[in-house]
């Protein structure tokens, strides 16, 4: 009786930490990526807020470079990607293309605002 | 007439430049060299923000095989590339003593900028920043001459991926 406790409770605290670890977005932006920028260039989230990227390639194959955010999402055209994240920090996160595209691809910038609480 | 020396120098100038390339001699090779080291090419002092560890190398040998590798190769020592002995200067070993006794900001102002004489262009916008520090880092750590193969857009399998 003791040891099937223990299993319930064992697989409670799993299921819990499964919940935790693959939290729902609470919000998606659509990002398209071209050469060579991205659409919209500048984004604002909060602090501690879920945020997935839907992100879309309108040419070539393009990556979503954002280093300081933990996020590098190739997007090849015809095949949406996406990424999610939680930002911990405010502040401004610089990304860029991390996957050489062509004669602008240095250009290529994207800039995530990140607001407090 | 008082014009004269100035429209022979600029004659002088078309008729060299529109010469037959030819490789340069050992002065004017020294010279240049000396020159670019000493004189043109800036950064000395700048430091190479990214940290020498293996996956800056793997993100340096990323970025080179996406750009560098039409005239550099693979390995950065020309592998493979047909033209690289024919141009003027040809195009050097980045693994000669060289290339390798400049400064890591010196060679990522070269990636920048570009260099003349030679068929170095400026890279200025084509790539980023974190790329070009990246292959700095990389060109410090080349692998053997040879060892990455050649360059598939010069073996007739370019449809291939170059990165390896």
């Amino acid at each position: 009786m003791m040891n099937a406790r223990m299993v319930m409770l064992v697989a409670l605290c799993v299921s819990t930490a499964e919940c935790m670890a693959t939290q729902e977005p609470e919000r998606t932006i659509e990002i398209h990526v071209h050469r060579y920028a991205f659409s919209p260039s500048e984004i604002t989230v909060r602090k501690g807020e879920t945020v997935r990227l839907k992100l879309f390639s309108d040419d070539v194959t393009h990556s979503l470079l954002i280093k300081d955010l933990g996020i590098n999402q190739t997007v090849a055209k015809g095949k949406p990607a996406e990424v999610t994240f939680t930002p911990r920090q405010a502040g401004d996160f610089h990304g860029q293309c991390g996957r050489f595209c062509g004669s602008g691809h240095g250009q290529m910038a994207i800039a995530v605002h990140v607001t407090g609480d | 007439m008082r014009d004269l020396p100035l429209l022979s120098a600029c004659a002088l100038s078309l008729l060299l430049s529109a010469c037959r390339v030819t490789a340069p001699g050992r002065a004017e090779t020294g010279l240049m060299q000396w020159t670019k080291k000493h004189i043109t090419v800036s950064g000395k002092g700048i430091r190479n923000p990214l940290p020498d560890k293996e996956q800056t190398v793997n993100d340096g040998k990323a970025a080179f095989g996406h750009y560098c590798i039409v005239c550099h190769g693979l390995d950065g020592q020309n592998t493979g590339v047909p033209f690289a002995a024919n141009l003027s200067p040809p195009v050097p070993s980045l693994a000669s003593k060289e290339v390798q006794s400049y400064a890591d900001g010196q060679l990522k102002w070269i990636i920048d900028n570009g260099i003349a004489p030679s068929g170095m262009p400026a890279s200025h916008g084509i790539l980023n920043d974190d790329e070009m520090w990246s292959i700095v880092v990389y060109l410090r750590h080349l692998p053997p001459a040879g060892s990455l193969g050649e360059p598939r857009v010069y073996s007739g399998e370019e449809d291939g991926d170059d990165q390896k």
